[in-house]
C-alpha cells in the first residue's frame, strides 16, 4: 500500500495542477472543520470530547492537555486565555501546522515535490515537548504552565 | 541546435530504474514525523502506531536508495514508540480505574 501511494506522489507531478491539490486542500479541509467544530462545542464540559488518557491515568498532564480548549479560545478570538491553557500547541504546533499546510498546497499547486521538515525541527520540537511535559508537571510551575 | 542529450545527474543511485530518483519517498518521512509528535500531544495509539509503520517504511526506503530523509523517519519511529507505550499503558490503568469504579466522568479533562 505505501509503494503505491508512493507511486502515485511520484506520478501526481505530471497530473494537473486539481488532481495534485486534492490531497493538500483535503488536509486543510479537515484541519478547518476540525476547527469549527472545536469552536462550536464547549471543550470545557464533558461529552464532546474523550478525556486525555495520560491525565486520567497517571493525574500529570501531557504536553497536548488544555490545547483543544486553546484552539476554542483562539477561534473566539482570546488570544491570552489561549495562550494560558497552553502555550506550546498555540505557539508551536497550531502555526507549525498551519504553515505545513499551507506550503503543502503551495507545492502541489506549482508541481513541486511535498514540503520537506529541515532535521533541526524534526529534533527540536520534540525535544521541546518532552521539556515543557516535565516542566509543567513541576508543582511551583504548574500556575504558569498547566491548564 | 544539436540533439545531445543531457547527462544524467550524478551520484544519484537508482536501484529501480524509472522510480522517481533518490527522493521519491521523502514524504514517508515527514509523514512519520508528523503522526508521530500528534501522537505525543493529542491523539495517542491512533497516530502513534501510524507513525511507527511509516517510519519503518521510511528507514526502508533510505537503505533502498529511494529517500534521503531516514533520520527523520528514525524520529517519527522513536516518537510512535513513546506515544504509543505511554497511551497503551495509559488505556490500560484507564480501563482498571473505570472496572473498579474509582473513576468517573466529571470533569473535563482534555
Amino acid at each position: 500500500m505505501q509503494s503505491r501511494t508512493a507511486e502515485a506522489l511520484a506520478a501526481s507531478a505530471t497530473d494537473s495542477p486539481v488532481r495534485r491539490l486534492v490531497a493538500p486542500v483535503s488536509a486543510l479541509a479537515v484541519l478547518a472543520v476540525a476547527t469549527a467544530y472545536t469552536a462550536m462545542a464547549d471543550p470545557y464540559r464533558s461529552g464532546f470530547f474523550p478525556p486525555c488518557v495520560f491525565l486520567s491515568a497517571s493525574g500529570h498532564w501531557c504536553p497536548g492537555c488544555g490545547g483543544l480548549r486553546a484552539v476554542h479560545e483562539l477561534a473566539h478570538g482570546e488570544v491570552g486565555a489561549a495562550l494560558a491553557l497552553n502555550p506550546v500547541v498555540v505557539l508551536l504546533i497550531v502555526p507549525l501546522g498551519v504553515a505545513l499546510a499551507l506550503a503543502w498546497v503551495r507545492t502541489a499547486w506549482r508541481g513541486q515535490p511535498p514540503p520537506a521538515i529541515p532535521m533541526w525541527l524534526a529534533i527540536s520540537l520534540p525535544a521541546v515537548l518532552l521539556v515543557f511535559w516535565v516542566v509543567r508537571n513541576i508543582p511551583s510551575l504548574e500556575p504558569y504552565l498547566a491548564p | 541546435m544539436t540533439d545531445v542529450p543531457p547527462p544524467p545527474p550524478p551520484s544519484a543511485p537508482q536501484p529501480f530504474p524509472g522510480a522517481g530518483g533518490n527522493e521519491s519517498k521523502n514524504s514517508l518521512g515527514t509523514i512519520s514525523l508528523v503522526l508521530g509528535i500528534l501522537g505525543l500531544v493529542c491523539c495517542g495509539f491512533f497516530t502513534a502506531i501510524p507513525a511507527i509503520i511509516v517510519g519503518n517504511k521510511s528507514k526502508q526506503a533510505q537503505a533502498e536508495g529511494l529517500a534521503t530523509n531516514g533520520n527523520l523517519g528514525q524520529i517519527g519511529f522513536i516518537l510512535g514508540i513513546i506515544g504509543t507505550v505511554l497511551s497503551v499503558l495509559g488505556a490500560v490503568i484507564w480501563g482498571i480505574l473505570i472496572a473498579t469504579g474509582s473513576y468517573e466522568f466529571t470533569t473535563t479533562e482534555f
